[in-house]
Protein backbone atom coordinates (compact mmCIF):
# COMPACT_ATOMS: atom_id res chain seq x y z
CA UNK A 1 0.00 0.00 0.00
CA UNK A 2 2.65 2.62 1.06
CA UNK A 3 5.07 1.23 -0.90
CA UNK A 4 4.07 -1.44 -3.01
CA UNK A 5 5.12 -4.79 -2.42
CA UNK A 6 6.16 -5.25 -6.19
CA UNK A 7 9.61 -5.11 -5.10
CA UNK A 8 8.90 -8.80 -3.64
CA UNK A 9 8.68 -9.83 -7.55
CA UNK A 10 11.45 -8.52 -8.32
CA UNK A 11 14.60 -10.74 -8.97
CA UNK A 12 17.11 -10.65 -6.98
CA UNK A 13 20.19 -7.92 -8.28
CA UNK A 14 24.07 -9.87 -9.49
CA UNK A 15 25.40 -8.16 -6.52
CA UNK A 16 24.43 -10.63 -4.31
CA UNK A 17 26.44 -13.09 -5.62
CA UNK A 18 29.52 -10.65 -5.58
CA UNK A 19 32.03 -11.31 -3.06
CA UNK A 20 31.31 -9.55 0.60
CA UNK A 21 33.36 -7.06 1.43
CA UNK A 22 34.65 -6.83 5.18
CA UNK A 23 33.78 -3.94 7.20
CA UNK A 24 36.41 -1.02 6.86
CA UNK A 25 38.83 -0.82 9.68
CA UNK A 26 37.60 1.82 12.24
CA UNK A 27 33.89 0.98 10.77
CA UNK A 28 31.48 0.76 13.42
CA UNK A 29 30.12 -2.55 12.38
CA UNK A 30 30.27 -4.99 15.26
CA UNK A 31 29.44 -8.36 16.01
CA UNK A 32 29.75 -7.99 19.95
CA UNK A 33 27.03 -8.58 22.02
CA UNK A 34 24.87 -5.24 22.87
CA UNK A 35 22.73 -3.61 24.85
CA UNK A 36 19.58 -4.78 22.89
CA UNK A 37 20.02 -8.19 23.04
CA UNK A 38 20.97 -10.81 25.59
CA UNK A 39 23.83 -12.89 24.89
CA UNK A 40 23.55 -14.23 21.56
CA UNK A 41 26.40 -12.64 18.48
CA UNK A 42 24.73 -9.82 17.73
CA UNK A 43 25.66 -7.66 14.78
CA UNK A 44 25.84 -3.87 15.29
CA UNK A 45 25.64 -0.85 12.51
CA UNK A 46 26.78 2.22 14.17
CA UNK A 47 24.98 5.48 14.98
CA UNK A 48 27.16 7.28 12.49
CA UNK A 49 26.98 4.53 9.55
CA UNK A 50 25.07 4.97 6.56
CA UNK A 51 24.08 2.07 3.98
CA UNK A 52 23.10 2.15 0.58
CA UNK A 53 21.99 -1.13 -0.55
CA UNK A 54 21.58 -4.46 0.94
CA UNK A 55 21.81 -6.12 4.05
CA UNK A 56 21.71 -9.69 4.24
CA UNK A 57 22.33 -11.41 7.71
CA UNK A 58 22.57 -14.93 9.12
CA UNK A 59 23.25 -13.07 13.07
CA UNK A 60 20.74 -11.11 15.10
CA UNK A 61 21.17 -7.14 14.06
CA UNK A 62 21.04 -3.91 15.72
CA UNK A 63 20.92 -0.85 13.69
CA UNK A 64 21.23 2.33 15.19
CA UNK A 65 22.36 3.97 12.16
CA UNK A 66 21.11 5.39 8.14
CA UNK A 67 20.07 2.32 6.12
CA UNK A 68 18.58 2.97 2.55
CA UNK A 69 17.96 -0.21 0.88
CA UNK A 70 16.99 -3.63 1.81
CA UNK A 71 16.94 -5.57 5.11
CA UNK A 72 16.98 -9.51 5.19
CA UNK A 73 17.66 -11.40 8.15
CA UNK A 74 14.99 -14.42 7.62
CA UNK A 75 16.19 -16.40 10.40
CA UNK A 76 17.14 -13.61 12.98
CA UNK A 77 15.80 -10.90 14.62
CA UNK A 78 16.96 -7.06 13.47
CA UNK A 79 16.00 -4.37 15.89
CA UNK A 80 15.86 -0.90 14.79
CA UNK A 81 17.54 1.41 17.55
CA UNK A 82 15.96 5.00 18.43
CA UNK A 83 18.44 6.63 16.70
CA UNK A 84 17.97 4.61 13.46
CA UNK A 85 16.33 5.81 9.97
CA UNK A 86 15.62 3.44 7.60
CA UNK A 87 14.39 3.28 4.09
CA UNK A 88 14.04 -0.19 3.30
CA UNK A 89 11.76 -3.00 3.03
CA UNK A 90 12.55 -5.27 6.05
CA UNK A 91 12.53 -8.99 6.36
CA UNK A 92 12.96 -10.98 9.35
CA UNK A 93 12.04 -13.70 11.52
CA UNK A 94 11.53 -10.70 14.61
CA UNK A 95 11.34 -7.36 13.54
CA UNK A 96 11.54 -5.06 16.92
CA UNK A 97 11.34 -0.98 16.32
CA UNK A 98 12.09 1.77 18.38
CA UNK A 99 13.06 4.12 15.46
CA UNK A 100 12.24 5.49 11.92
CA UNK A 101 11.72 3.20 9.24
CA UNK A 102 10.03 4.65 6.01
CA UNK A 103 9.50 1.19 3.67
CA UNK A 104 7.29 -2.65 4.31
CA UNK A 105 8.07 -4.25 7.43
CA UNK A 106 7.44 -8.21 7.00
CA UNK A 107 8.55 -10.81 10.05
CA UNK A 108 7.76 -14.61 10.02
CA UNK A 109 7.15 -14.55 13.27
CA UNK A 110 6.62 -11.24 15.30
CA UNK A 111 6.88 -7.58 15.00
CA UNK A 112 7.79 -5.29 17.74
CA UNK A 113 6.70 -1.24 17.73
CA UNK A 114 8.06 0.23 20.77
CA UNK A 115 6.73 3.41 22.25
CA UNK A 116 9.41 5.22 20.04
CA UNK A 117 9.14 3.49 16.81
CA UNK A 118 7.65 5.79 13.89
CA UNK A 119 6.89 3.55 11.29
CA UNK A 120 4.83 4.48 7.58
CA UNK A 121 4.73 1.41 5.53
CA UNK A 122 2.97 -2.02 5.33
CA UNK A 123 3.15 -4.63 8.25
CA UNK A 124 2.97 -7.99 7.98
CA UNK A 125 3.63 -10.68 10.85
CA UNK A 126 2.00 -13.56 12.46
CA UNK A 127 2.40 -11.59 16.10
CA UNK A 128 2.21 -7.88 16.42
CA UNK A 129 3.17 -5.90 19.33
CA UNK A 130 2.06 -1.99 19.78
CA UNK A 131 3.30 -0.19 22.88
CA UNK A 132 1.33 2.80 23.39
CA UNK A 133 3.04 6.49 21.95
CA UNK A 134 4.04 4.14 18.81
CA UNK A 135 3.63 6.35 15.29
CA UNK A 136 2.12 4.31 12.68
CA UNK A 137 0.59 4.69 9.19
CA UNK A 138 -0.10 1.65 7.03
CA UNK A 139 -1.59 -1.44 6.68
CA UNK A 140 -1.54 -4.27 9.48
CA UNK A 141 -2.09 -8.04 8.33
CA UNK A 142 -1.64 -10.55 11.09
CA UNK A 143 -0.95 -13.30 9.42
CA UNK A 144 1.77 -16.43 8.89
CA UNK A 145 4.06 -15.30 6.51
CA UNK A 146 6.27 -18.15 4.92
CA UNK A 147 9.60 -17.16 4.42
CA UNK A 148 11.76 -19.37 1.95
CA UNK A 149 15.03 -20.36 3.54
CA UNK A 150 17.64 -18.48 2.67
CA UNK A 151 20.23 -19.10 0.12
CA UNK A 152 23.38 -19.86 0.85
CA UNK A 153 25.95 -17.17 1.87
CA UNK A 154 29.06 -15.84 3.23
CA UNK A 155 28.69 -15.65 6.55
CA UNK A 156 28.68 -11.66 6.42
CA UNK A 157 26.19 -9.59 8.98
CA UNK A 158 26.63 -6.91 6.65
CA UNK A 159 27.93 -6.29 3.00
CA UNK A 160 29.29 -2.58 2.72
CA UNK A 161 31.57 -1.51 0.46
CA UNK A 162 35.05 0.29 1.01
CA UNK A 163 33.88 4.05 0.82
CA UNK A 164 35.44 7.39 1.78
CA UNK A 165 35.30 8.32 5.25
CA UNK A 166 34.62 11.50 6.23
CA UNK A 167 36.12 12.90 9.57
CA UNK A 168 33.05 13.09 10.96
CA UNK A 169 30.89 10.02 10.55
CA UNK A 170 31.93 6.73 8.89
CA UNK A 171 30.00 6.05 5.43
CA UNK A 172 30.23 2.74 3.95
CA UNK A 173 28.48 3.00 0.55
CA UNK A 174 27.37 -0.45 -1.57
CA UNK A 175 29.31 -0.71 -5.20
CA UNK A 176 27.39 1.07 -7.97
CA UNK A 177 25.00 -1.99 -8.94
CA UNK A 178 23.90 -1.93 -5.66
CA UNK A 179 23.76 1.33 -5.20
CA UNK A 180 21.56 1.18 -8.40
CA UNK A 181 19.41 -1.55 -7.17
CA UNK A 182 18.58 0.39 -4.24
CA UNK A 183 17.90 3.66 -6.30
CA UNK A 184 15.26 1.21 -8.46
CA UNK A 185 13.62 0.56 -5.74
CA UNK A 186 12.80 3.83 -4.35
CA UNK A 187 11.26 4.75 -7.54
CA UNK A 188 8.96 1.71 -6.86
CA UNK B 1 -19.90 5.28 32.04
CA UNK B 2 -17.38 3.39 34.27
CA UNK B 3 -13.99 4.94 35.28
CA UNK B 4 -10.86 2.15 35.13
CA UNK B 5 -7.57 3.88 35.43
CA UNK B 6 -4.96 3.47 33.15
CA UNK B 7 -7.21 1.87 30.25
CA UNK B 8 -9.30 5.38 30.33
CA UNK B 9 -13.11 4.96 30.72
CA UNK B 10 -15.16 1.87 29.78
CA UNK B 11 -17.99 1.95 28.32
CA UNK B 12 -20.59 0.61 25.90
CA UNK B 13 -20.71 1.43 22.37
CA UNK B 14 -24.28 0.68 20.85
CA UNK B 15 -22.53 2.27 17.53
CA UNK B 16 -19.97 0.05 17.91
CA UNK B 17 -21.94 -3.05 18.31
CA UNK B 18 -24.34 -1.88 15.10
CA UNK B 19 -21.14 -1.57 13.41
CA UNK B 20 -19.84 -5.26 14.32
CA UNK B 21 -23.16 -6.58 13.39
CA UNK B 22 -22.93 -5.09 9.78
CA UNK B 23 -19.42 -6.96 9.49
CA UNK B 24 -20.83 -10.47 10.81
CA UNK B 25 -19.58 -13.33 9.27
CA UNK B 26 -17.13 -11.33 6.56
CA UNK B 27 -14.09 -12.32 7.64
CA UNK B 28 -10.69 -10.84 5.41
CA UNK B 29 -12.64 -7.52 5.31
CA UNK B 30 -9.87 -4.50 4.43
CA UNK B 31 -11.33 -1.92 7.10
CA UNK B 32 -9.84 2.05 7.71
CA UNK B 33 -8.83 3.18 11.87
CA UNK B 34 -8.36 6.67 11.85
CA UNK B 35 -6.75 6.83 15.23
CA UNK B 36 -3.62 6.14 16.50
CA UNK B 37 -2.58 2.70 16.05
CA UNK B 38 -3.31 0.96 19.16
CA UNK B 39 -2.48 -2.87 20.54
CA UNK B 40 -6.70 -3.25 21.47
CA UNK B 41 -7.93 -2.50 18.00
CA UNK B 42 -5.08 -4.54 15.87
CA UNK B 43 -5.99 -7.76 18.08
CA UNK B 44 -9.85 -7.22 18.30
CA UNK B 45 -10.13 -6.61 14.60
CA UNK B 46 -7.56 -8.75 13.47
CA UNK B 47 -8.81 -11.50 15.30
CA UNK B 48 -11.49 -11.39 13.76
CA UNK B 49 -9.66 -12.11 10.13
CA UNK B 50 -10.05 -8.04 9.37
CA UNK B 51 -7.07 -5.89 7.54
CA UNK B 52 -6.20 -2.92 9.43
CA UNK B 53 -5.30 0.02 7.50
CA UNK B 54 -4.00 3.16 10.13
CA UNK B 55 -4.12 6.64 9.70
CA UNK B 56 -3.96 8.67 13.23
CA UNK B 57 -5.62 11.39 11.23
CA UNK B 58 -6.14 14.09 14.05
CA UNK B 59 -2.07 14.14 14.66
CA UNK B 60 -1.65 13.95 10.45
CA UNK B 61 -3.84 17.27 10.76
CA UNK B 62 -1.71 18.61 13.68
CA UNK B 63 1.33 17.82 11.51
CA UNK B 64 0.21 19.61 8.65
CA UNK B 65 -2.16 22.66 9.69
CA UNK B 66 -0.37 23.51 13.06
CA UNK B 67 -2.11 23.30 16.11
CA UNK B 68 -2.39 26.91 16.80
CA UNK B 69 -5.32 29.76 16.03
CA UNK B 70 -4.74 29.77 12.92
CA UNK B 71 -5.45 25.81 12.79
CA UNK B 72 -9.29 26.58 11.32
CA UNK B 73 -7.73 29.05 8.74
CA UNK B 74 -5.51 26.93 7.10
CA UNK B 75 -7.16 24.29 6.51
CA UNK B 76 -9.49 27.21 4.40
CA UNK B 77 -6.96 27.77 2.01
CA UNK B 78 -8.08 25.31 -1.05
CA UNK B 79 -4.41 24.59 -2.41
CA UNK B 80 -3.19 23.33 1.18
CA UNK B 81 -6.66 21.26 1.94
CA UNK B 82 -6.48 19.65 -1.09
CA UNK B 83 -2.54 19.01 -0.59
CA UNK B 84 -3.38 17.39 2.85
CA UNK B 85 -6.31 15.44 0.97
CA UNK B 86 -3.55 14.13 -1.28
CA UNK B 87 -0.94 13.80 1.45
CA UNK B 88 -3.58 11.57 3.68
CA UNK B 89 -5.66 9.50 1.54
CA UNK B 90 -4.83 9.51 -2.32
CA UNK B 91 -1.86 7.32 -1.32
CA UNK B 92 -4.39 4.71 0.48
CA UNK B 93 -5.37 1.14 -1.73
CA UNK B 94 -8.81 1.30 -1.45
CA UNK B 95 -11.55 0.37 -1.30
CA UNK B 96 -12.18 0.06 2.37
CA UNK B 97 -15.07 -2.60 3.77
CA UNK B 98 -15.81 -0.06 6.52
CA UNK B 99 -14.04 2.75 8.49
CA UNK B 100 -13.67 3.76 12.23
CA UNK B 101 -13.59 7.66 11.91
CA UNK B 102 -14.09 7.87 15.71
CA UNK B 103 -14.14 11.79 16.48
CA UNK B 104 -12.24 13.31 13.41
CA UNK B 105 -14.86 14.98 11.71
CA UNK B 106 -15.23 17.92 14.56
CA UNK B 107 -11.97 19.27 13.82
CA UNK B 108 -12.45 19.73 10.48
CA UNK B 109 -13.12 23.86 9.15
CA UNK B 110 -16.22 23.36 6.36
CA UNK B 111 -13.83 22.94 3.67
CA UNK B 112 -11.48 20.21 4.62
CA UNK B 113 -14.77 18.67 6.55
CA UNK B 114 -16.44 18.53 2.91
CA UNK B 115 -13.15 17.05 1.07
CA UNK B 116 -12.71 14.41 3.96
CA UNK B 117 -15.89 13.42 3.83
CA UNK B 118 -16.23 13.16 0.09
CA UNK B 119 -12.89 10.89 -0.08
CA UNK B 120 -14.19 8.47 2.75
CA UNK B 121 -16.78 8.15 0.09
CA UNK B 122 -14.48 7.37 -2.81
CA UNK B 123 -13.16 5.24 -0.42
CA UNK B 124 -15.66 2.99 0.85
CA UNK B 125 -17.60 0.12 -0.96
CA UNK B 126 -21.16 0.53 -1.30
CA UNK B 127 -23.10 -0.99 1.38
CA UNK B 128 -20.11 -0.65 3.72
CA UNK B 129 -20.48 0.96 6.93
CA UNK B 130 -18.31 4.07 8.79
CA UNK B 131 -18.52 4.75 12.67
CA UNK B 132 -18.21 8.71 13.77
CA UNK B 133 -18.62 10.05 17.09
CA UNK B 134 -19.52 13.95 17.66
CA UNK B 135 -19.52 16.06 20.88
CA UNK B 136 -23.27 16.96 21.82
CA UNK B 137 -22.86 19.72 24.33
CA UNK B 138 -23.43 22.59 22.39
CA UNK B 139 -21.87 24.76 26.02
CA UNK B 140 -18.84 23.41 26.03
CA UNK B 141 -15.95 25.80 24.53
CA UNK B 142 -13.81 22.87 24.35
CA UNK B 143 -14.43 19.12 23.71
CA UNK B 144 -12.01 16.08 24.64
CA UNK B 145 -10.28 14.06 21.69
CA UNK B 146 -9.76 10.94 22.91
CA UNK B 147 -8.33 7.16 22.09
CA UNK B 148 -11.16 5.14 21.61
CA UNK B 149 -9.92 1.07 22.17
CA UNK B 150 -11.96 -1.91 21.17
CA UNK B 151 -12.71 -3.74 23.96
CA UNK B 152 -15.37 -6.09 22.76
CA UNK B 153 -18.41 -5.94 20.31
CA UNK B 154 -20.17 -3.07 22.57
CA UNK B 155 -17.40 -1.97 24.45
CA UNK B 156 -15.21 0.86 24.23
CA UNK B 157 -12.21 2.54 26.25
CA UNK B 158 -12.09 6.39 25.90
CA UNK B 159 -8.92 8.01 26.48
CA UNK B 160 -8.57 11.77 26.51
CA UNK B 161 -5.77 12.52 24.55
CA UNK B 162 -6.36 16.28 24.84
CA UNK B 163 -9.22 19.00 24.54
CA UNK B 164 -9.77 20.65 21.45
CA UNK B 165 -11.95 23.53 20.27
CA UNK B 166 -14.20 22.26 16.96
CA UNK B 167 -15.05 24.68 14.28
CA UNK B 168 -18.66 24.03 14.62
CA UNK B 169 -21.11 22.61 16.80
CA UNK B 170 -22.78 19.70 14.87
CA UNK B 171 -26.46 19.12 15.20
CA UNK B 172 -28.43 15.96 13.67
CA UNK B 173 -29.82 18.13 10.43
CA UNK B 174 -26.00 18.96 9.50
CA UNK B 175 -24.95 15.85 10.31
CA UNK B 176 -27.51 14.31 7.72
CA UNK B 177 -26.36 17.20 5.00
CA UNK B 178 -22.78 16.15 5.25
CA UNK B 179 -23.43 12.76 4.83
CA UNK B 180 -26.12 13.60 2.35
CA UNK B 181 -24.41 11.30 -0.53
CA UNK B 182 -24.41 8.16 1.53
CA UNK B 183 -27.16 5.88 2.23
CA UNK B 184 -28.27 6.15 5.45
CA UNK B 185 -27.03 7.84 8.90
CA UNK B 186 -27.90 6.32 12.34
CA UNK B 187 -27.18 8.20 15.38
CA UNK B 188 -27.46 7.03 18.98
CA UNK B 189 -27.44 9.15 21.85
CA UNK B 190 -25.14 8.79 24.93
CA UNK B 191 -25.02 9.69 28.13
CA UNK B 192 -21.70 11.23 27.89
CA UNK B 193 -22.60 13.88 25.40
CA UNK B 194 -21.09 11.84 22.90
CA UNK B 195 -23.45 11.32 19.84
CA UNK B 196 -22.67 7.80 17.84
CA UNK B 197 -23.48 7.63 14.22
CA UNK B 198 -23.35 4.82 12.00
CA UNK B 199 -22.98 5.27 7.70
CA UNK B 200 -24.02 3.42 5.68
CA UNK B 201 -22.14 4.07 2.36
Amino acid sequence: MWNRRKEEESPRPATLSSPPVAPMEGMPVSTTPTGYQGSRTTATIGENVLIAGQIFAKEDLVIDGQIDGTIELLENKVTIGKTARVKATVKARDVVIHGTVHGNVEASDKIDLRRDAHLVGDIRAARIAIEDGAIFKGSIDVTKVEVPKAAPRPATSATPAPAATPPATTTASAPAQTMAAAANEHKR
Amino acid sequence: MSPSAAEGTIRPSAGLEQYFQQLQGRPTLRLLDLSPVSQANVSFLAGLGHRLYCEDFLSSLDDFFGGDEDFYQSQENPARAQEFMNLTFRQLEGPFHGALVWDCLQYLSPTMLELTVAELHRLLVPDSFMLAFFHNDERAKTVPASYYRIQDYRTLSIQERGRRTPYQFFTNPFIERVFRDFTSVKMYLTRDHLREILVKR
